[in-house]
C-alpha cells in the first residue's frame, strides 16, 4: 500500500513544472551566490596615514604595518587634519599618525607614542584591525627594545615569543566556514517548504479527502509523502556538497557517507516541522509565511550560523538548544573541516535523532487528527 | 482632491485589517527584540585549554596573566599533547596554549623562548582575534619581564618604546550591537513595507476591487500615490517603534540630525513600499506576490546591504547588483547618522542613489498600472 503512494507523490512532483527548479537549480544557484557573497574576511583594511615626523625612524615604523598583507595604505596626508574626513566618510577604516620627534625619541632611547585611530561603526573590521596593531607595534617595540639591551650590553635578558599554529583553516578564509552553513541552510529550507506547501496545497485542492477514502492508512499516507521529500533532500545535499567542493573549494575532510547518515535524523526534525506547519495553516501562503518568520528567521539567528553562540546572553544560549539547526551545523562542520567521525558526533546525532522523533510525532499525531 | 479620497479610503483600510496593521507597526519592533540579543560578533570569552608541560612559578605565573585577560576563559587544563587534537576536534576548547618545558629555566637564564598555541581556525573571523589577541598578550608579558629583569641589574624601568595609543572613533567600545543594529533595523523595514504594500494590491486584485479603482476617475500615479501614503505614516510610527527599542533595549542613540533621519526614513520607506507596488504590478496572487517579495527583499537585503557582510569583499560582479538593492543606501545612511552622527556632506551621494532608484521603480510600476488600466 505504501509504495503506490510514493509513486504517486513522485509522479506529482515530476509533473509540476515548477518543482524541478525549486529543488534542484535553486539550491545550487543560492549555495554559488551567497557562498561570495558571506564572507567575513578583513583583509586590507584600508589606512590613512599623516606622517608628523619624516625620519627614517618613522618611515621603518610605517612600513612595518604595510609588510604584510592586513593593512593597504590607501593616502598618505599632509595635513594631519585630513584624518577626519577619511573616517567619517567612511572611506577609511584606520588612520595612522606619528607625531614630529617619534625618531628622535627613538633613537635616543626615550618611549613615545603613535596615535590610532579605528573607524568603530564595523565593529568586526575595527575589532580586526585594532588586533593587528597592537601586534606589529608590539613587534616593533620588542625589536626596539632588544636592540637597546644589546646596545647597553646587557646580555642575559630573555624575550618571550609567541608561536601560533591554526588548524582546520589555516589561511584563515570564512568562506570555508560559512558554504558548509549555507548548505545545512538549504537543505532545511527545501525540506520544511516542500513538505508544507505539498501537503497544504492537497488540502487546498481537496484531493486530500480521496485520499483518505482510499483503503491506505494513515501512518501510509504520511510516509508515502515524505518519503519522496527524504530521497530529494539527499539528492540535494549530494548536489550541493559537490558545489561546495569542487566549486569553492572548501575542505572536505570528512566521510560523505557519515554526512548522509546524519543528516537523516535532521530531515526528520525539518519534515516533521514542515508537516506541523501544514497542520496549522489552510493555505499555501500561510504555510510560506510561518515557515519563513517562525522557522527559517529564528534558525538563523540562533543556530549559530552566524552569530558565535558563545557571545550570545546566558538565557537566549540556553534557548539555542533547542534549535535542531545547531545540532547538524556543528556536524556539517565538523565533518567538512575537522574530519571528525562518529566517536565526537554521536552526540549531536543522538540529539537530532531525539528531536526529530518528538517533532515528527508530534506532527503525525496533528495530521493523524486532522484525516 | 480625489488623491485625498483615495487617501481616505486606503486609511480607512488599512486601520480596519488590525492583522495587517499590527504585522506592519509592532513586528519589526518585536524582530529587533528578538534578533538584537543575538547579533554580536564580539569575541569575548574564548574557551581557553592551557597545557604546562614546564610547570614551573614561571610558568604559572604565566597562566595566571592569561586568565586575567579579559578575552581569554580558561577552561582546564591539559594532560599532554594528544589532548589538543582530541579538544579541538570536540570543540572542547577554541585555543590551546602551550608552554614548552624549558620555559622557565630559559627565562632564568636569560634565552629566548616561545610560547606555543594551537588555534581552531574554522571560524576564521574569531581565529583571526584569538591571534591577535595572544601576540599582544605575550608582547606584553615579554616586555614586563624584560623590565623587571633590567630592574635586578639596576637599570631604570623599561616600558613599551612604542605605545599605540588607539582610539576608536564613533563605538569606543567596540560594541558590534551599534554597527549591527542599525542594519538590523533596516533589514526589518524592508521586509515589511514591502510584502505588505504587494499583499495589499494583489488582494485587492484578487478580490476584483481593483478592477473598480481602474475604471474610477482615478489616474494610476494617483492609485499609487493614494496606495503608498498611508503606508508611509504606518511605517514611520513603526520606525519610532524601532528606535525606541534600539534606544532602550541596546544603547544605540540619535548622534545626528533627526530631521535628516525623519526625511531619509521616509525616502526609504517610500523606495521598500514602490518596490511592493512593483511586485504587484507583476503577480497575480497573493501567494507568487509573497515569494517574489520575499526572493527580493530578505535575502538580498541580509546580504547585499552590508547590513553583515562587508560589501567591499564580495566580488565585482556581486558588488554590481548590490547597487539595485536599496537597503545597501539606507544602511550606510542610518549608520552615518544614527553611530557616526555626521552630517550630510558624507551620505548625500547614498540619498541621490535612494531617491533614483525609488523615482524608477515608481515610474516603472505606474507605467504597469495604467497599462492595466487601459487593458
Amino acid at each position: 500500500m505504501l509504495l503506490p503512494i510514493v509513486r504517486k507523490e513522485l509522479l506529482q512532483i515530476k509533473r509540476d513544472r515548477r518543482m524541478f527548479p525549486i529543488i534542484f537549480v535553486a539550491p545550487v544557484l543560492q549555495l554559488i551566490i551567497l557562498g561570495y557573497a558571506a564572507t567575513f574576511d578583513v583583509k586590507n583594511v584600508r589606512t590613512v596615514v599623516c606622517d608628523g615626523d619624516r625620519t627614517q625612524e618613522s618611515r621603518d615604523y610605517i612600513a612595518s604595518y604595510f609588510a604584510g598583507a592586513s593593512f593597504e595604505k590607501i593616502g598618505d596626508l599632509e595635513s594631519c587634519r585630513e584624518v577626519d574626513g577619511y573616517l567619517d566618510r567612511g572611506d577609511a577604516d584606520v588612520a595612522l599618525i606619528v607625531p614630529s620627534g617619534f625618531g628622535k625619541s627613538v633613537a635616543s632611547g626615550e618611549n613615545t607614542a603613535v596615535q590610532v585611530l579605528v573607524n568603530g561603526t564595523d565593529a568586526n573590521a575595527g575589532g580586526v584591525g585594532l588586533g593587528y596593531i597592537g601586534a606589529i607595534n608590539g613587534t616593533y617595540s620588542t625589536g626596539i627594545m632588544v636592540e637597546r639591551l644589546r646596545k647597553a650590553g646587557s646580555v642575559g635578558v630573555a624575550i618571550v615569543g609567541l608561536q601560533d599554529r591554526v588548524l582546520y583553516n589555516p589561511e584563515l578564509t570564512s568562506r570555508n566556514y560559512m558554504v558548509p552553513a549555507i548548505l545545512a541552510l538549504l537543505l532545511m529550507l527545501v525540506s520544511t517548504m516542500l513538505t508544507a506547501l505539498a501537503v497544504v496545497k492537497e488540502k487546498e485542492t481537496g484531493t486530500l479527502e480521496q485520499l483518505i477514502v482510499t483503503p491506505a492508512r494513515s501512518y501510509q499516507i504520511i510516509i508515502g509523502k515524505l518519503l519522496p521529500f527524504i530521497l530529494l533532500s539527499l539528492i540535494d545535499v549530494v548536489l550541493v556538497t559537490s558545489v561546495a567542493v569542487f566549486w569553492f573549494h572548501v575542505p572536505f575532510r570528512g566521510s560523505f557517507l557519515l554526512l548522509v547518515g546524519l543528516s537523516l535524523p535532521f530531515l526528520m526534525n525539518t519534515l516533521g516541522l514542515g508537516l506541523l506547519v501544514s497542520t496549522v495553516s489552510g493555505t499555501q501562503q500561510q504555510a510560506m509565511m510561518t515557515v519563513m518568520f517562525a522557522i527559517m528567521l529564528p534558525f538563523i539567528y540562533f543556530s549559530g550560523f552566524v552569530f558565535p553562540i558563545e557571545n550570545m546572553p546566558r538565557v537566549i544560549q540556553l534557548a539555542t538548544y533547542a534549535v535542531p539547526l545547531r545540532y547538524y551545523l556543528e556536524i556539517v562542520r565538523g565533518i567538512f573541516l575537522k574530519g571528525v567521525g562518529l566517536e565526537v558526533l554521536w552526540k549531536q546525532g543522538a540529539i537530532l535523532t531525539g528531536m526529530g522523533i518528538f517533532i515528527l510525532g508530534l506532527a503525525i499525531a496533528r495530521f493523524r487528527k486532522q484525516l | 482632491m480625489r488623491l485625498l479620497a483615495m487617501i481616505r479610503k486606503e486609511f480607512r483600510q488599512v486601520l480596519r485589517d488590525p492583522r495587517t496593521l499590527t504585522l506592519i507597526i509592532f513586528m519589526p519592533a518585536a524582530l529587533l527584540l528578538v534578533f538584537g540579543f543575538v547579533l554580536s560578533f564580539d569575541v569575548k570569552h574564548i574557551k581557553t585549554a592551557v597545557l604546562d608541560l614546564d610547570g614551573t612559578q614561571h610558568s604559572r605565573r604565566l597562566i595566571d596573566a592569561l586568565g586575567a585577560v579579559e578575552q581569554f576563559d580558561i577552561v582546564g587544563s591539559l594532560g599532554g599533547r594528544h589532548d589538543i587534537d582530541l579538544g579541538l576536534d570536540r570543540s572542547a576548547f577554541t585555543v590551546a596554549v602551550v608552554i614548552p618545558a624549558g620555559f622557565g629555566k630559559a627565562v632564568e637564564a636569560g634565552q629566548d623562548v616561545a610560547v606555543q598555541a594551537v588555534i581552531d581556525g574554522s571560524n576564521s573571523q574569531m581565529a583571526t582575534m584569538i591571534q591577535a589577541y595572544l601576540k599582544v598578550f605575550v608582547q606584553t608579558y615579554a616586555v614586563k619581564h624584560a623590565g623587571k629583569q633590567l630592574l635586578r641589574f639596576g637599570y631604570g624601568t623599561v616600558r613599551m618604546p612604542v605605545m599605540a595609543q588607539a582610539r576608536l572613533w564613533y563605538n569606543p567600545e567596540l560594541k558590534s550591537s551599534l554597527f549591527l543594529i542599525p542594519g538590523l533595523m533596516v533589514f526589518v523595514l524592508m521586509i515589511t513595507c514591502t510584502i505588505s504594500t504587494a499583499l495589499s494590491i494583489v488582494r485587492e486584485r484578487e478580490r476584483g476591487s481593483i478592477e473598480q479603482l481602474l475604471v474610477s476617475p482615478l489616474t494610476s500615479p494617483q492609485i499609487i500615490l493614494g496606495k503608498t501614503i498611508p503606508y508611509i505614516f504606518v511605517a514611520l510610527v513603526s520606525m519610532v517603534l524601532i528606535l525606541a527599542v534600539g534606544y532602550a533595549f541596546f544603547g544605540v542613540t540619535i548622534k545626528g540630525n533627526r530631521l535628516m533621519l525623519l526625511l531619509s526614513s521616509t525616502l526609504f520607506i517610500l523606495s521598500a513600499l514602490s518596490m511592493g507596488v512593483l511586485i504587484s504590478s507583476m503577480t497575480r496572487s497573493q501567494q507568487v506576490a509573497f515569494f517574489v517579495a520575499a526572493l527580493t527583499s530578505i535575502l538580498p537585503t541580509f546580504l547585499l546591504s552590508g547590513f553583515v557582510f562587508p560589501i567591499r569583499n564580495m566580488p565585482l560582479a556581486i558588488q554590481a547588483i548590490s547597487y539595485v538593492v536599496p537597503a545597501r543606501y539606507f544602511v550606510e545612511v542610518l549608520r552615518s547618522i544614527l553611530v557616526k552622527g555626521v552630517g550630510v556632506e558624507t551620505y548625500w551621494p547614498e540619498l541621490v542613489s535612494l531617491s533614483v532608484f525609488t523615482v524608477v521603480v515608481l515610474a516603472v510600476s505606474t507605467i504597469r498600472m495604467s497599462r492595466t488600466k487601459l487593458a
